[in-house]
């Protein structure tokens, strides 16, 4: 398939109709279109994919241009189109996409009924046909399928994802259609015709022939092995199932186990967070309790303790004045009257009214009972003895509390600091337990799988080898009846064909790839010379290998992966493209092959110079056209790289003063 | 592939008309390629017709 | 004496309410009720020479119910004597302090108690100054109320045992 031109018609940014015809000229095969980020590169890669597989990647899954669709009026209804000229098989083909839009009473744009799909082709005598509606899709499958053409038409932003993809875990359906490009096409039909698809194959069908007539054992024999064929491809089919499955699971656990390698450190982590948490909550729990104490303390003792000072100074007083010792124990106002109404003293001293004696005695009355006041400073004394016990050590438990508050605070300083640490580092990192769980989750499908797998090999075989036995049993049986002897041997020449083809088909199968995979190994070294190599495996998975050669020249600087992923891509593509190539030479009756165009992004900023030029020089000698997407300032670089092989030149444009309208320039 | 006859499935194959088969169902299957204008059915019969023309023929 | 309600008034209710309400955390305040600032301010006032006029100037109330004034009279009355016998400014002759604190109180001079009272008022005061001042959260009010503390048995630490000693005397 080679591209001859494209028509846009207000489709996003290219507003009315916009055509770009490319270069098919073998020598200046290279068509190079040249714009500024946003300026509608992107949108014009997507236009290849929308009209040949109607899928695109934008977000706004409206086609249309804006542009358009602000001056339409409620009711209006417009079309967008893409329409592709190729060139495949040496027909000349017409590949039309158009999806209507209409405005509505609320100004809003939607698409009416699906998008149609139209394939016309030039006949030898230059007529115009087109192919039934019903067989596009099948026509476009087989023109380029859409699996394949990612790598045909690809962009800067999926190369990651790309290279990975070619790495490892690919379905099936690639390897089919890697086959299929590389002219093996014929044999995988024939072999499918004649012994796949379980009875509508040729020897399926022939194994459905047989006739039984009267003889039950026949009949039972017929029975038997359409049961059992039929049971071995169910078989075959689930072994295809669980082998994709265990690619996808083990590619899974592979990077489960490198997520959790990467994130061991989270689990102890997490497992110190939750420690430390703890003992937090616990230290808070503990202050919240030693401030409750102090401050029950606190109010509890405080004004006794407060008023030591002036007890010690109260009693002093009272000392002084004498008022501590001047009660006389069991004396009473009773024993003053007594004494002065005898007239003399306990020591025998005359008491006159009015004499000293008598006015001491009276003082006396002061200090004892009744009147005294001596049993208050008493009961006022032993509170002070109370109080003052009682708070002999207030301030040291008080300095103590504080003691320990402060060192839980110092505590939980230094916790929550750790704390702190500890969660700066677990962001980012990922819950390990949860991969852990993840990781064994696949571990135990690749498990019963693998379980499912042996039992129904081991089934397998036991089919295989009653199919054989009941087999020879009908031979024998079929002698007997004229039409089931042919069809005994209408059969017999099936298999034996079904079983050379096989053999001839995995010599070439085999032949072919390790030639793709040579082919695609020194493309790969002679754009990037990191020390690597490129093979493939029996599913055209890339392997990529560190060489031998334990250190790389001097001059190579470090590339990014990204640079590594372009050079994988490029490398099997153009692998690919130049197989295709080199079959279309040969005489080879049994291949047929079809070469390819390679349309991209070309990051070459992602290169470094030297990589640029290899890159440049590579790619135009490996497709047969190539058309490529870059930027503005990357113009130089192409043009001096590519200068002679640069048939056709388009800029685009963003017009002046919008924000989505592109124009196409052919320049020179 | 000298020899002339193998035995297949207890029935005696001539090598060369299967071969021959062979080379005109890869032709066909080719083409169909290209044009698309049988479908698997159809070619599982003609693939049939083959055979059974050729091994019938002397 | 001390047998009806007391109440704090003005300012000095305002500033009684903020020391029983701040809380520390969920359980604990500075105070625990009116009466416990009751029991420390006249002591804190009398101590920082401190006396208060009744605040007039706003309205606020807060009281102290007669049954608990009642249940603490003991505490009460013994403060009360400490703080007659020792306020040489209000009466110099230590005779009549004497008699006020162990004689006189019975009559309930009008006097003596708004003597006392002010410096309730005056202990509120202090209290007030240096457990509440620039403090924002439980931390700064234990690291005041430590200072507070700090300072008291700085200045008026006492030695238990002299205390005892010359309670003796009493007992002889």
């Amino acid at each position: 398939m080679l591209l001859k031109s494209i028509k846009v018609k207000d489709f996003r940014q290219f507003k009315g109709e916009q055509y770009v015809s490319f270069s098919v000229d073998p020598e200046r095969n290279v068509t190079i279109i040249q714009g500024d980020n946003g300026a509608g590169k992107t949108s014009f890669a997507q236009a290849f994919r929308w009209c040949l597989y109607g899928e695109t990647d934008f977000s706004n899954k409206t086609l249309l241009s804006m542009a358009v669709s602000d001056k339409m009026l409620p009711g209006d209804e417009k079309d967008v189109q893409v329409e592709i000229c190729l060139v495949h098989n040496n027909i000349e083909y017409t590949v039309t996409r158009r999806q209507k839009y209409k405005k509505d009473n609320t100004n809003r744009i939607s698409h009416v009924g699906r998008p149609k799909f139209v394939i016309s082709y030039k006949t030898d005598d230059g007529n115009t046909e087109y192919i039934p509606e019903v067989e596009t899709e099948l026509k476009m499958k087989e023109i380029l399928p859409a699996d394949l053409s990612r790598y045909f038409f690809f962009d800067g932003e999926h190369i990651d994802s790309m290279a990975k993809e070619i790495k490892d875990g690919r379905s099936s359906d690639f390897a089919k259609a890697v086959r299929s490009l590389l002219g093996l096409n014929a044999f995988i039909a024939a072999l499918e015709h004649l012994k796949g698809n379980g009875r509508s194959s040729v020897i399926g069908r022939y194994n459905e022939s047989y006739n039984a007539g009267a003889d039950e054992t026949l009949s039972q024999l017929i029975k038997n092995i359409n049961t059992n064929n039929d049971r071995l491809s169910a078989i075959d089919k689930r072994l295809e199932e669980l082998e994709q499955q265990d690619a996808y699971a083990n590619d899974k656990c592979q990077q489960l186990r490198i997520r959790i390698e990467k994130n061991q450190d989270s689990k102890e982590l997490a497992e110190e967070r939750n420690k430390i948490e703890k003992e937090l909550a616990g230290l808070e729990i503990t202050k919240k309790e030693k401030t409750g104490l102090l401050l029950k303390n606190f109010n509890a003792h405080a004004p006794r303790y407060f008023s030591k000072k002036m007890m010690k100074d109260a009693l002093e007083l009272l000392k002084t004045t004498e008022q501590l010792d001047k009660g006389i124990p069991d004396v009473t106002a009773k024993t003053i009257d007594y004494l002065l109404a005898r007239g003399y003293c306990l020591c025998g001293h005359e008491i006159k009214i009015g004499d000293d004696a008598y006015i001491a005695l009276n003082k006396l009355r002061d200090y004892i009972p009744p009147k005294s006041i001596g049993s208050l400073i008493s009961d006022f004394s032993a509170s002070c003895q109370d109080k003052t016990i009682s708070t002999a050590s207030f301030f040291d438990n008080f300095q103590d509390v504080i003691k320990f508050i402060r060192e839980f605070d110092n505590n939980r300083n230094n916790l929550e600091d750790k704390l702190k640490k500890i969660k700066e580092r677990l962001l980012g990192m990922e819950n390990v337990g949860s991969l852990q769980q993840e990781l064994s989750n696949f571990e135990r499908d690749l498990r019963k799988n693998s379980d499912e797998r042996d039992s129904l090999n081991q089934e397998k075989g036991v089919v295989q080898s009653n199919i054989e036995k009941d087999e020879e049993k009908r031979s024998s049986l079929a002698i007997g009846d004229k039409n089931n002897r042919k069809i005994e041997t209408y059969r017999a020449y099936a298999e034996y064909m079904y079983n050379i083809l096989k053999v001839q088909y995995d010599k070439k199968e085999a032949e072919t790839r390790e030639q793709l995979a040579n082919a695609v190994n020194s493309i790969f070294k002679s754009i990037y010379n990191g020390g690597f190599s490129l093979s493939l495996d029996q599913k055209y998975n890339i392997i990529l290998t560190a060489d031998e050669r334990i250190k790389a020249n001097d001059d190579d600087t470090i590339e990014t992966s990204t640079a590594q992923s372009i050079s994988i891509i490029f490398a099997f593509i153009s692998g690919v493209i130049k197989m295709a190539k080199e079959n279309q030479g040969s005489d080879e009756r049994l291949a047929q092959t079809e070469p390819y165009p390679l349309v991209m992004d070309a990051p070459l900023s992602a290169f470094d110079t030297k990589r640029i030029d290899t890159v440049c020089d590579v790619l135009p000698k490996i497709a047969e056209q190539v058309i490529i997407f870059i930027k503005d300032t990357d113009g130089n670089l192409a043009e001096e790289n590519l200068g002679v092989r640069i048939g056709k030149r388009y800029t685009f444009t963003k017009k002046s003063g919008t924000e989505f309208e592109t124009n196409i320039m052919e320049v020179g | 592939m000298t020899e002339e006859k193998v035995m297949q499935n207890n029935t005696e194959i001539d090598v060369k008309k299967a071969q021959k088969i062979l080379q005109k169902v890869i032709i066909k299957e080719n083409n169909n390629i290209k044009r698309k204008d049988k479908n698997d059915g159809e070619m599982v019969k003609m693939i049939q017709k083959l055979i059974e023309e050729e091994v019938e023929c002397y | 004496m001390f047998t009806h309600d007391y109440s704090f008034r003005g300012s000095h209710a305002e500033k009684v309410k903020d020391l029983v309400t701040y809380k520390f955390d969920k359980e604990h305040t500075l105070f625990e009720r009116n009466m416990d600032v009751y029991l420390m301010a006249p002591i804190v006032g009398f101590l920082y020479n401190k006396k208060s006029a009744l605040d007039k100037t706003k309205t606020s109330t807060t009281n102290i119910l007669a049954e608990i004034m009642i249940k603490y009279q003991k505490e009460l009355m013994f403060t009360y004597r400490l703080v007659m016998l020792l306020d040489k400014e209000y009466e110099d002759d230590v005779e009549k302090r004497i008699n006020k604190a162990f004689r006189d109180y019975a009559k309930e001079d009008p006097k003596d108690l708004e003597e006392y009272d002010s410096y309730v008022r005056g202990g509120v005061d202090v209290l007030y100054e240096k457990l509440m001042k620039d403090a924002t959260q439980a931390d700064d009010y234990i690291r005041n109320l430590y200072e507070f503390m700090a300072d008291f048995e700085d200045r008026y630490s006492q030695n238990s045992d002299e205390i005892i000693d010359l309670c003796k005397l009493a007992k002889e």
